[in-house]
């Protein structure tokens, strides 16, 4: 099996949440890289660049709702109706506990909606939880 | 129109004319019709009505005029098909020039005809009736109906009189359903906009304004691992009152979004079995307890009703955690829940042998972050309550308690009883 470098790309733009998850991500060193962009419009520009989709890459986005100029249900919409990108695995990490945000994310075809918890410690759990699932156990899918 | 037929009443009741504001007015008079009054009268006074068909005869009015100045009325046969119909009818009816024939209690409303053929057919004398009048607009007017048996016993005039005060009395609250409908819609627009308004809030809520709290407690969590790790006993406890208080936040925060969901939730009723729903939460709300063996929880008449089962159960969870809550502290906790049917109601209770309240501030009881015992003896958001009352009031049913001082406290609840 090849052994791909998992690039995490985390949208998020307030920068305090922002250096809270960088800083829970790297607490568990998986050998990933982590690249955080801080505006929707910005992250859609890298999320649909070439060099994005060039082979032998593997992404994992963690995706806010809430970013300016283009909101997270948006860029989840684009990258889930682009062939070579649908199957790019993402990640609402989010606030928002409201009802309709979660059904739209499933809808649009989200592969995971996490709540971010109030409690630090928790949510470095949690963060570590999530790469050790998505990098180690979830099998990904062949590179093209 | 009313001057019209105020003529007419005064010409058949062969009565004295005097200009009368009531039913003509002074320009009205002076604009030609004065001519009218003062030439007629004599022979009125006279109650000569032979001098007033000569006056006809002799075509000073055409019979047209006279029939286009009455009310409405209609001539029939004895079997009350009409004949003829006035101009004052026509205008207030809708149309019926293609009927071949047309039986006067078609003009009326069809639950009114049959009281109306009854009354007809045994009329043998002068009357009257009254009946709903179909109108132009299909509308009703109550009218009342006067009958005139003809000379030779081969036609009747019936006369219809009020319409016009009905029709207007009917058209005056046709516009005030209407300004009140449009009141209604407007308001249901303000309720909308609240409404979407209340969503945006417990959005922002939920979203922004945790969003904080997470910041404040994630980087006082980091000063305090990073960067003081030999720090004193005083700094751990203001540490600890940070860390304390962005999880308190949080949970108000909870509370809050909680009661709007509750609110903007729809309800969903169903048949419940009460008995089995408060079985299963006393079950689950004593697994949670240390000292349930100690407690007695007696369950009498617990009544089933329609109602939206996920939400009630959630009032029992509240009801029975807190008597759990205000009884820990008793020798032998006893609980007693129970119904009793109240009229359309059935009223449940739940009274408990615990601590008990005041009831001087009974009214607090209900209100979100309301609390009536200190936060470190007895823990919780103080949303509890809020929450409860807002399901009941939500059902239609009501809340209240009854308590004293050290003398356990009685919550009661009532819940409509509704059919299918």
């Amino acid at each position: 099996m090849e052994n791909h470098v998992i690039n995490i790309v985390l949208i998020e733009d307030n920068p305090y949440e922002a250096e809270l998850a960088m800083r829970s991500l790297q607490s568990s060193n998986l050998g990933n890289s982590i690249i955080h962009i801080d505006d929707g419009a910005d992250a859609l520009e890298y999320l649909m660049h070439d060099d994005f989709i060039a082979h032998g890459k593997r992404h994992l986005i963690l995706l806010d709702l809430n970013l300016p100029r283009i909101d997270g249900l948006e860029i989840l919409k684009q990258m889930k109706r682009d062939e070579k990108r649908a199957m790019t695995p993402i990640i609402v990490l989010t606030s928002s506990k409201e009802e309709r945000d979660i059904i739209e994310s499933y809808k649009l075809g989200v592969n995971s909606y996490i709540v971010k918890p109030v409690n630090f410690e928790s949510f470095v759990s949690a963060m570590s939880d999530l790469k050790v699932y998505w990098l180690l156990l979830n099998q990904w899918p062949p590179a093209r | 129109m009313t001057s019209q037929s105020g003529l007419t009443r005064r010409l058949s009741d062969a009565d004295e004319i005097v200009p009368d504001s009531e039913y003509v007015s002074e320009s009205e008079l002076r604009h030609g019709s004065d001519q009218v009054v003062r030439e007629t009268s004599r022979s009125l006074h006279d109650n000569d009505t032979d001098a007033i068909m000569q006056m006809f005869t002799e075509k000073e009015f055409e019979t047209s005029d006279l029939l286009e100045i009455c009310g409405p009325f209609l001539l029939s046969d004895t079997a009350y098909n009409v004949m003829y119909m006035s101009p004052g009818i026509i205008n207030m009816i809708p149309d019926t020039s293609g009927a071949a024939s047309l039986p006067v209690t078609s003009l009326f409303h069809p639950d009114d005809r049959p009281i109306l053929t009854e009354t007809l057919s045994a009329q043998t004398h002068d009357g009257s009736i009254m009946a709903r009048l179909k109108l132009k607009d299909c509308s009703y007017a109550w009218s009342n109906i006067t009958i005139r048996q003809g000379n030779k016993n081969i036609h009747r005039a019936l006369y219809i009189s009020n319409t016009d005060e009905l029709y207007r009395s009917y058209i005056t609250q046709k516009k005030s359903i209407a300004t009140l409908e449009q009141k209604a819609a407007d308001l249901t627009r303000q309720l909308e906009a609240v409404n979407k308004e209340l969503e945006a809030f417990s959005y922002s809520v939920s979203h922004d304004m945790r969003a904080p709290i997470r910041i404040i407690n994630g980087y006082a969590h980091i000063l305090e691992t990073d960067y003081c790790a030999d720090m004193g006993e005083e700094c751990r406890r203001l540490f600890d009152i940070i860390l304390t208080n962005t999880g308190q936040m949080n949970q108000m925060i909870e509370a809050v979004l909680g009661l709007s969901r509750i609110s903007q939730k729809e309800l969903f009723i169903t048949d419940t079995d009460m008995p089995a729903l408060v079985k299963a939460v006393t079950d689950e709300q004593l697994s949670a307890v240390d000292n349930s063996d100690k407690i007695n929880i007696e369950t009498g008449n617990i009544i089933s009703t329609r109602c939206d089962s996920v939400l009630i159960k959630c009032v029992w969870k509240h009801l029975i955690s807190n008597a759990l809550k205000f009884t820990a502290q008793e020798a032998t906790p006893h609980i007693t829940i129970g119904s009793e049917r109240k009229g359309d109601k059935v009223v449940y209770y739940i009274k408990d042998n615990g601590i008990g309240f005041d009831m001087q501030y009974a009214e607090k009881l209900f209100g979100i972050f309301q609390r009536l015992h200190k936060r470190t003896a007895y823990p919780g958001q103080g949303a509890g309550l809020a929450t409860v009352k807002r399901i009941v009031m939500k059902h239609g049913g009501n809340i209240w308690a009854e308590a004293g001082t050290g003398m356990g406290a009685t919550f009661y609840f009532s819940l409509p009883v509704t059919d299918q």
